[in-house]
């Protein structure tokens, strides 16, 4: 044990690691992959980056974005709802708190981990993909492939946040003759509520850019137009469109910081 | 006294206005979403829905042609090149970022400008800040999907049009995030540095740097959890990795394949979690 301390004390060992781990994966990147710039690559590249000056403005074309930017906003508000919902109880169930036998707590616990890490670990845009070819091709479809990874990453940060509160209030709710869900309710979740509301706002953004995505299997929103633009190579097009999501998130990441920040102080 | 109470008074309404808002703003949503899907939504709480699932999921087990996964293991072990170079790209695209993240990180931070690290303050560098922000935070506003479909304009398909669409959004996020923690930094090592005599690059290599450098190696380790999730998905558009036989297995309705591809998948986050928390031993042991 003394030996393996010792060990990860040597910070140089970790710079070497990630050093020739970086070089070792390029050089073999550069020994498959060749060729870089396709074709006639570098004129495309500069006739993409010279329409930053010909932004399509046209009231028709700001109308369309608007609506996209709309659509983009409501699928990822709906997917977020629905997570949080379906997150709450799994979080509580999953912090380990609230079930007094040990050995149920100890199952429930492990195979709602289990259950969070591998709805985690596969992206939305995979998700949707799987659902579309289940039922179809319909908003809805958003909306879960939102809710399903979703649920993986707020129900494992509510059960953490649920954990981690001070322990005190609890042990004197407990001691005073509480059951331990009543130690979760009146407790630990207002302890918890402005650590879990904060990092709510914090995923609001990454949401607002994975409803943005959903494009690629034909949902509509900012991204559909962005590729149809694309598409049809009217790079003034994708640049209003890139501009507008920018915006849009731009101004979500500020109202989530403003209420972080009124949270924290 | 008067004033924190202002404050306090100020940041309730904040709050519950935004609390308001945002449910507000699902409800809206839900209505929009269950008024668009109306044709699906009868089909969608019906047995048919449960069928289909069971029928889709027995295909990508691959019960459908009687060859379930366990029966697949060479197929499985073929698949391995694929795994290893989409391991590959999320490697170089991290590595890529973390560089580009930690060489303009400090031209972002607030107090690099003025008279925090330094000691006097630069208005020509209050220029650059606005640049490289806002470079940030449109790097960072365009997801990876959308950057590869557009580097497939230019770039050869194949693992670096991968790479450089996850590096240039990750370069978005880790500055961001990078230039957070110096601005939230602690100043008492730089400010006596300063009063002993330190200028320059003296301050930010031996007072800046030192202090903050675990906090960005966190950051790039969560980052490469991330990106490892990503490449997939990048993968789909610029024909790399996993991601390429993902979308081909998907066109040909070769379901079984989608699964073991899953399966792979799977793996993959689990060894990049693994490796994380392994190199995370060496950033969290104290003195």
């Amino acid at each position: 044990m003394k030996n393996v301390n010792h060990f990860f004390e040597h910070k140089k060992i970790l710079t070497l690691i990630l050093v020739s781990a970086f070089l070792w994966s390029s050089i073999r990147i550069f020994y498959t992959d060749q060729t870089l710039i396709s074709y006639d690559g570098i004129s495309t590249l500069f006739n993409f980056l010279w329409s930053v000056f010909y932004l399509d403005v046209t009231p028709e074309f700001l109308v369309i974005c608007l609506k996209a930017v709309v659509q983009t906003i409501l699928y990822a508000f709906g997917g977020l709802s629905l997570a949080i919902i379906i997150a709450i109880p799994i979080g509580i169930l999953s912090s380990g708190t609230c079930i007094y036998n040990k050995y149920v707590n100890n199952t429930v616990v492990t195979t709602l981990r289990f259950v969070l890490a591998c709805t985690r670990s596969i992206h939305e845009l995979i998700w949707a993909l799987l659902l579309v070819s289940i039922i179809g091709l319909s908003p809805m479809v958003a909306v879960l492939a939102l809710t399903i990874p979703y649920v993986g990453i707020l129900g494992r940060i509510f059960a953490e946040q649920l954990r981690d509160v001070p322990q005190q209030p609890i042990r004197l709710l407990l001691s005073n003759g509480a059951s331990y869900t009543k130690a979760v309710m009146y407790g630990r979740i207002p302890l918890a509520m402005p650590n879990i509301i904060s990092y709510i706002f914090y995923r609001l953004e990454c949401g607002i850019r994975s409803a943005a995505i959903m494009s690629f299997i034909g949902i509509q929103g900012i991204g559909y137009q962005i590729h149809l633009s694309l598409l049809d190579l009217r790079f003034g097009q994708v640049w209003t469109g890139l501009i507008c999501l920018t915006i849009l998130v731009v101004v979500v990441d500020a109202w989530s910081s403003i209420v972080r920040k009124a949270l924290t102080s | 006294m008067n004033k924190l109470s202002d404050s306090t008074v100020k940041n309730k309404y904040i709050i519950r206005i935004s609390l308001i808002s945002s449910v507000i703003l699902s409800i809206i949503s839900w209505g929009y979403v269950l008024f668009e899907s109306r044709y699906s939504l009868p089909g969608l709480f019906s047995l048919h829905t449960v069928t289909e699932t069971k029928e889709f999921i027995s295909k990508l087990m691959g019960f459908e042609q009687n060859l379930s996964l366990a029966y697949q293991f060479n197929s499985w072990f073929e698949l391995r090149h694929l795994a290893f170079e989409t391991l590959l790209m999320s490697i170089c695209s991290i590595g890529i970022a973390g560089i580009i993240a930690l060489t303009t990180c400090i031209f972002a931070s607030r107090n690099f400008h003025d008279d925090t690290i330094f000691g006097y303050s630069r208005p020509l560098l209050k220029l650059v800040y606005f640049i490289v922000r806002n470079i940030y935070s449109f790097t960072r506003a365009i997801p990876e999907l959308i950057l590869a479909i557009i580097l497939m304009l230019f770039l050869t398909p194949g693992i670096w049009v991968a790479a450089i669409a996850l590096a240039i959004h990750n370069v978005g996020v880790l500055g961001k995030l990078y230039s957070e923690c110096i601005e939230d930094m602690d100043i008492t090592a730089l400010k006596s540095l300063q009063s002993s005599g330190a200028r320059g690059w003296q301050l930010l290599s031996y007072a800046v740097l030192p202090q903050l450098l675990p906090k960005f190696l966190t950051y790039l380790l969560y980052r490469w959890e991330v990106v490892i999730r990503t490449t997939v998905v990048v993968g789909l558009v610029s024909a790399a990795g996993l991601g390429r036989e993902f979308r081909l297995s998907f066109s040909y309705f070769h379901y079984e394949d989608l699964g073991l591809l899953l399966l792979w998948y799977i793996v993959l986050v689990i060894i990049v979690d693994l490796l994380c928390s392994l190199l995370r031993q060496f950033i969290t042991v104290r003195y």
